[in-house]
C-alpha cells in the first residue's frame, strides 16, 4: 500500500506541487518569522549586555515610587565603603539634532551621558575618543555614516523646545539608540554638558566597585545605606535581557499572527485540491475496492500522500523561510525594526516548520480522504468521469443564513466596537457557509449579459467556473478572506485620516507652516523672535499659542483666521456666554465676539495670549512672504531663520501633505505586504483548481476542439474562467469590507466624532489590478495543457 | 468530383522498435451525396482513417482533400474553422458537453462562430431527430440513444459538407441503433447529405450505399449497396487471407 501511495504521489505530481506551493509560502512565513525573531532576540540581548558594560551596581528609585531623592545622593552612594567611583546618568529624548550646516536629522533621538572616568563608561568610542570635556560629543555610527558626519564635525543639539547648541564630534561609537525604532540618532555628552540641557535631576547612579568587593556585596551594602534600590551587574543584565526577549517575542507574536492567516489559507486550497483530486480518482478508487481494498487502507493510503505532500512542502517552506529571514530585516526596517538582525535557525524553528507543515496537510485533507474514500465498489464499473457535484447540505445552507444574517444585523446596528468585530466575524462566516449557493448563484445572474459581451467563450467560461458549487465556493473563499482583510485594513485607514489633502487645506491659511519635528507639538519661544529678524517673512507670522487659565479651567487659545480681534474673544458654547458679554482670562476681561463649538476653551487674539501670559506654550507658527518676496526667498529666509534650532521644521502645502502621509502609509504598506502573502496562497488555489479543472475536462475540450474551438479560443476560455473566479472573490471581498468599514465608522460615530467612509480608488483598483494579472498567470500553464492535448487520440481514449 | 478524397494517406504511431502502422498508404474516394461505411477487424485502422479524413489528426504522408480544399495546406486554426464550419461529427461517446442543455449542444458549432442558427433549419433538425421536448435537458437527464440524436443534429446543423460518425451506434442497443441510423440514411436521403460512418454491425453497414473494407491499414475492397450476406461473405475472405504472425 505504501508503494501505491508513493506512486500515486508521484503520478499526480503536478497536482501534489500545487498543494506542496500552498504549504510552502505557509511553512516559509512563520519558519522565517521564528528565524527572523530569534535572531532579533539576540540581537537585543546583546545590546542590552552592552549596555552595563563596566556598570557594577546601578542605584535607582524603586518602581513605581517618585519623589524623595535626595539631592546629595550622589554624594551618599559615593562614601559607601567598597565604591570606587559612581556617576549620575540620564536617558533624554526629544532631542533636535542637526549637523553644523543646519541640516536637520529627523527622527527620535536620544541622549546619554558619560563619565570622566573610562572605567565608568559603558560605551566605547570605536573611532576617535570619547568626550572630555564639555561641548564634545560622540554618534552612532549609523546615523554618522547615513548623514556623512565625522570626527571634527560640528553638531546642532537642542533638548525639549529650547534653542540648541552647538557641539563638536569627537569620536563615533558602534552602540545604537536601541530598542525597535532605527531612524534615531544616540548622542553621548559629557555629565555636566547633560545637567545643562536636560532640565531635571537624574535618578539614576551607575557605580564602579572598588577591587575585592563583589557587586552583590556592594549592592547590598549601598541598598542599606542611602535606602534606595542597587542592583548588581547581573541582575540588571538579567531583566534588560528579559525585556529584550519579552520584546522580541510581541513582535514575533505579531508576525505569527499574519502566520497564522497564511496558514489557514493554505489549509483552504489544500482541502479543495484533495477533494478534487480524490474526486477525480473516484473510479480508480472503486477499482481498488474491487479488487478487495479496505475502505480503511484507500483512507489510510491518501493520508499517507497528504503527509508525503506535506513534508516535501515543509521542507522546501524552510528553505524558503531562510531566504525570508534574511529579507526580512530589509523589509521591516520601514516598520521600525532593527536592520542589524542575523536570523538564528534552531532546532525548535525546524521542528515547528514540519510540524506546521505536515500537521496542516494533513489535518486539511482528513475530511476530504473521508467522503472521497466513501466509494462504492460498483462506481468502478459505471461511467463515473462525469462529476455529480454533491449539493449544498440544508444544514449548512441554514447555518450560513443565519450566521449571515446575525453579521449583518449586528453591523447594522454598529454603536459598540465589539460589535462590530462580532458582526465581521459573523458575517465572513456566514458568507463562507452560503458561498456555493451565493457564487454560482452569482455567476448565473452575470452570465446573460458578460456571454452577450464576450460571446461563446466567455458563457462557456462562466458555465464551467460555476458547475461545481462547491469547488467554486472554495476556491473563492480562500480569496474573499483575504482581499477582505487587506481591503478592511486599507479602508479603514484611509477612512479615519480624513484625506491629508484636506486637513492640510484646513489647517493652513499660510504659505508655510513651522512645527516642532518630535511631534510634541510645542515649539521654543525665540522661534518667533528668530523669523521676525528675516525681512522676507518677519511681517507675515501667525503664531499659535496655548495656554490654561488655573482661575477658570478654561483652555486658552489662538484663534486661526477667523479667530478674535485683539482685545476681544471667542468662547465655546459650553461656557454658557453670549455674544456681548465678558469673559475673564488671568484676570482680564474680554468681551465675547462670537461663540463657536467646543469644550471649555477660549480664543484670543496672539497679541493677546502673550500680553496675558507672558510666555503661553508656542504650538506652531504659520508664514506668508512679505508682499513682493517669492516663495523661494521666503523658504530661504525661513531655513536661515530655523538653523540653530534643529528640532523645529517648516512645511510648504505639499511638504505638510506629505508629512501626514507618511506614518500611516508606511504601516499600511507593512500591513498590506504582510496580508498579501494569504491572497497570494488564494491565487495559488486559483491556478490549483484551474489546473486540475482542465484535467478533469481533458476530453470535453477534445470535443470543444473537434467541433470547431480553436486553440486560442480554447485559451480565452480558460483566461475567462481564471477571471471570473479571481474578479468574484476580489469584488464580494471588497464589498464586505466596505460593509465592516461602514459599520466601523458608524460605531465610532456613536461616540461623537463624524466619519465618512473614504474609497482609496487607486488603491482597490491596484488590488483588481494584482487579482486580475493573477489570473491570467494562473491560467497560462492549465491553458497551455489544454491545448496541447491531441484531439483525436483524447477522443478514442477510454 | 468526389465529396472527400483520400490519397496515399499513411500514419505511423510512435517511432523504432514500437512503431505502429496504424495506416499504410491507403487512397480511397467517397462522392457527395452517398452513406458510407468503413468496415474491418479491430486494430484495421478505421478510427485512424476517419480521424485523418476529418481533420482531426495528421497523417504522416499522403493528402486529404475535402471539398476542394487540401487538409495539409491548413493551419491549425484554419483546420479548425474548417471542421467547424464544413464538417460534422458524431462518436461512439461523450459527444456532448455535460454543461450545456441539448439545444445549446445542437447549436454549439454555431455559437463558436458567433453566427444565429436559421430557425427554420434548426425546427427541420430537431423535428426530424424527434427531440423537440428535450430541448432543456442537460446529457444527464438524457438516454443514451437520445444522447446520439442529439450528437446527429449537432452533426446536421451547420450543414456540413461530410458529415463523420465513428461507431455511432457502438453503445446502443438495437432499437435506439436502429433509430440513429435511420436518422443519417435521412439525411443522405433527403438532405443530400453526405456520410461517412466506421462500424463493426452488420446492419447498420447494410443501411448504406457502399462499403470500404481495411485490412492491416490497407485499403482491402469496397462492395456497393451490400446485402448482410455479402458483407459477411466479405468479411470471412478478409479475415482468411490475415497474414500469418498478426
Ligand atoms: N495514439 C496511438 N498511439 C499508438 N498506437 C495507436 C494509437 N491509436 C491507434 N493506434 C494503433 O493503430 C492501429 C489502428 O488503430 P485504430 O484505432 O484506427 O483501429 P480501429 O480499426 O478503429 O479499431 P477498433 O475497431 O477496435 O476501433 C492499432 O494497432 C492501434 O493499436
Ligand atoms: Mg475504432
Amino acid at each position: 500500500m505504501i508503494r501505491l501511495t508513493l506512486r500515486t504521489a508521484r503520478a499526480n505530481l503536478t497536482r501534489s506541487l500545487l498543494s506542496a506551493l500552498a504549504v510552502v509560502l505557509g511553512v516559509a512565513f512563520v519558519s522565517g518569522s521564528l528565524m527572523f525573531t530569534e535572531g532579533l532576540a539576540v540581537a537585543m540581548t546583546a545590546h542590552a549586555t552592552a549596555e552595563y558594560r563596566n556598570i557594577d551596581v546601578e542605584v535607582s528609585q524603586p518602581d513605581g515610587v517618585s519623589g524623595d531623592w535626595p539631592a546629595d545622593m550622589l554624594d551618599r552612594v559615593r562614601k559607601v565603603d567598597g565604591v570606587r567611583a559612581a556617576e549620575k546618568t540620564w536617558s533624554l529624548f526629544n532631542l533636535g539634532l542637526s549637523a553644523g550646516d543646519g541640516r536637520k536629522v529627523i527622527g527620535d533621538h536620544r541622549a546619554v551621558n558619560v563619565a570622566a572616568d573610562p572605567r565608568l563608561q559603558p560605551i566605547e568610542a570605536t573611532s576617535g575618543r570619547m568626550p572630555g570635556k564639555r561641548g564634545e560629543v560622540v554618534l552612532d555610527e549609523r546615523t554618522a555614516d547615513r548623514e556623512h558626519l565625522g570626527a571634527g564635525d560640528k553638531l546642532l543639539i537642542s533638548s525639549f523646545g529650547a534653542k540648541s547648541r552647538t557641539y563638536t564630534l569627537v569620536g563615533l561609537t558602534a552602540t545604537t539608540k536601541g530598542g525597535f525604532d532605527n531612524t534615531g540618532a544616540l548622542i553621548v555628552m559629557t555629565t555636566p554638558d547633560m545637567e545643562a540641557i536636560s532640565g531635571y535631576p537624574s535618578t539614576t547612579i551607575i557605580v564602579s566597585a572598588a577591587p575585592g568587593v563583589s557587586n552583590d556585596d556592594l549592592a547590598a551594602r549601598i541598598t542599606a545605606a542611602v535606602g534606595a534600590r542597587a542592583l548588581p551587574h547581573d541582575q540588571l543584565v538579567e531583566e534588560a535581557k528579559n525585556a529584550a526577549v519579552g520584546n522580541a517575542e510581541e513582535f514575533r507574536d505579531a508576525l505569527l499572527g499574519f502566520g497564522v492567516i497564511a496558514v489557514c489559507m493554505a489549509a483552504f486550497v489544500i482541502a479543495n485540491t484533495f477533494t478534487i483530486v480524490l474526486a477525480q480518482r473516484t473510479r480508480e478508487i472503486a477499482l481498488l475496492r474491487l479488487v478487495g481494498t479496505t475502505r480503511r487502507q484507500v483512507f489510510r493510503s491518501v493520508v499517507a500522500e497528504a503527509a508525503v505532500v506535506g513534508a516535501a512542502g515543509s521542507v522546501l517552506g524552510l528553505a524558503a523561510g531562510v531566504l525570508l529571514a534574511y529579507g526580512l530585516p530589509a523589509a521591516l526596517a520601514a516598520a521600525g525594526a532593527p536592520a542589524d538582525v542575523r536570523p538564528v535557525i534552531s532546532g525548535t524553528t525546524v521542528l515547528v516548520a514540519l510540524a506546521v507543515g505536515i500537521g496542516v496537510t494533513v489535518l486539511s485533507a482528513l475530511l476530504p480522504a473521508r467522503r472521497g474514500t466513501a466509494v462504492a465498489p460498483v462506481a468502478a464499473l459505471s461511467d463515473a468521469s462525469v462529476q455529480i457535484a454533491r449539493p449544498v447540505g440544508r444544514t449548512r445552507r441554514i447555518a450560513g443564513t443565519v450566521t449571515f444574517a446575525a453579521g449583518l444585523v449586528s453591523l447594522a446596528a454598529a454603536n459598540r466596537a465589539m460589535l462590530v468585530i462580532a458582526g465581521a466575524l459573523l458575517t465572513v462566516t456566514g458568507f463562507l457557509l452560503l458561498s456555493p449557493v451565493l457564487v454560482p448563484a452569482l455567476i448565473r445572474f452575470l452570465r446573460p449579459p458578460l456571454a452577450a459581451l464576450g460571446g461563446a467563450t466567455a458563457a462557456l467560461a462562466l458555465l464551467n467556473a460555476a458547475r461545481n458549487p462547491r469547488r467554486i465556493a472554495t476556491t473563492t473563499n480562500a480569496l474573499v478572506v483575504g482581499v477582505t482583510l487587506i481591503a478592511t485594513f486599507t479602508l479603514i485607514a484611509k477612512s479615519t485620516e480624513a484625506p491629508a489633502e484636506r486637513r492640510a487645506g484646513d489647517k493652513m491659511f499660510a504659505q508655510f507652516l513651522v512645527m516642532d519635528a518630535n511631534g510634541l507639538g510645542i515649539l521654543p519661544a525665540g522661534v518667533v523672535e528668530a523669523l521676525r529678524a528675516q525681512p522676507e517673512i518677519g511681517a507675515g507670522l501667525h503664531p499659535a499659542y496655548q495656554s490654561f487659565d488655573k482661575d477658570s479651567g478654561n483652555e486658552v487659545r489662538t484663534g486661526g483666521t477667523g479667530g478674535p480681534a485683539e482685545g476681544s474673544a471667542v468662547v465655546s458654547a459650553d461656557l454658557g456666554l453670549a455674544v456681548g458679554a465678558t469673559v475673564t482670562v488671568q484676570g482680564r476681561r474680554f468681551p465675547v465676539s462670537a461663540v463657536s463649538p467646543g469644550t471649555r476653551t477660549v480664543w484670543l487674539s496672539a497679541g493677546d495670549m502673550v500680553a496675558v501670559f507672558g510666555e503661553p506654550f508656542l504650538t506652531e507658527i504659520q508664514v506668508d512672504p512679505a508682499p513682493g518676496v517669492s516663495s523661494t526667498d521666503a523658504r530661504a529666509a525661513l531655513d536661515r531663520a530655523l538653523q540653530a534650532y534643529p528640532a523645529v521644521v517648516a512645511y510648504d502645502h505639499d511638504g505638510y501633505v506629505d508629512h501626514l502621509n507618511a506614518r500611516l502609509n508606511q504601516a499600511l504598506a507593512v500591513i498590506t505586504a504582510l496580508l498579501s502573502l494569504a491572497v497570494i496562497i488564494a491565487l495559488i488555489g486559483v491556478a490549483n483548481t484551474l489546473t486540475l479543472s482542465v484535467v478533469e475536462r481533458t476530453r470535453e475540450n477534445a470535443l470543444l476542439r473537434a467541433v470547431g474551438l480553436t486553440r486560442r479560443q480554447l485559451r480565452r476560455t480558460l483566461t475567462f474562467e481564471a477571471l471570473v473566479i479571481a474578479l468574484t472573490g476580489t469584488l464580494i471581498g471588497t464589498a464586505i469590507s466596505m460593509a465592516i468599514t461602514l459599520s466601523a465608522l458608524r460605531s465610532v460615530e456613536a461616540h461623537g466624532s463624524r466619519l465618512a467612509l473614504v474609497i482609496p480608488w487607486d488603491r482597490l483598483t491596484v488590488l483588481l489590478a494584482v487579482a486580475v494579472l493573477a489570473a491570467l498567470t494562473a491560467s497560462i500553464l492549465p491553458a497551455r495543457r489544454a491545448v496541447r492535448h491531441p484531439i483525436a487520440a483524447t477522443l478514442a481514449a477510454d | 468530383m468526389p465529396a472527400l478524397q483520400a490519397t496515399d494517406l499513411s500514419k505511423l504511431y510512435g517511432s523504432g522498435e514500437a512503431a505502429v502502422h496504424a495506416l499504410r498508404g491507403v487512397t480511397v474516394a467517397f462522392e457527395a451525396g452517398r452513406f458510407h461505411a468503413i468496415m474491418g477487424a479491430s486494430g484495421s485502422g478505421k478510427s485512424t482513417l476517419l480521424h485523418c479524413l476529418a481533420g482531426l489528426d495528421r497523417p504522416t504522408g499522403g493528402t486529404v482533400r475535402i471539398s476542394d480544399t487540401a487538409l495539409d495546406t491548413l493551419n491549425d486554426e484554419k483546420l479548425t474553422l474548417l471542421r467547424r464550419d464544413h464538417v460534422g461529427f458524431v462518436f461512439q461517446k461523450f459527444n456532448l458537453l455535460p454543461v450545456l442543455t441539448a439545444r445549446e449542444n445542437i447549436v454549439l458549432p454555431l455559437t463558436i462562430a458567433g453566427r444565429r442558427p436559421d430557425p427554420e433549419w434548426f425546427d427541420r433538425v430537431v423535428a426530424a431527430v424527434g427531440l423537440a421536448d428535450r430541448l432543456d435537458h442537460r446529457p444527464a437527464e438524457l438516454s443514451g440513444g437520445q444522447q446520439q440524436r442529439v450528437a446527429v443534429a449537432r452533426a446536421l446543423m451547420t450543414r456540413p459538407w461530410v458529415v463523420f460518425a465513428d461507431e455511432p451506434t457502438g453503445n446502443l442497443d438495437s432499437r435506439s441503433g436502429a433509430e440513429v441510423l435511420g436518422l443519417l440514411r435521412d439525411a443522405v436521403a433527403q438532405l443530400g447529405q453526405t456520410v461517412v460512418m466506421v462500424t463493426h454491425d452488420l446492419h447498420a453497414a447494410a443501411h448504406c450505399d457502399r462499403v470500404v473494407f481495411l485490412q492491416d491499414g490497407r485499403y482491402a475492397a469496397e462492395l456497393e449497396s451490400p446485402a448482410p450476406d455479402d458483407i459477411v461473405a466479405m468479411l470471412a475472405r478478409l479475415d482468411a487471407a490475415v497474414p500469418a504472425g498478426r
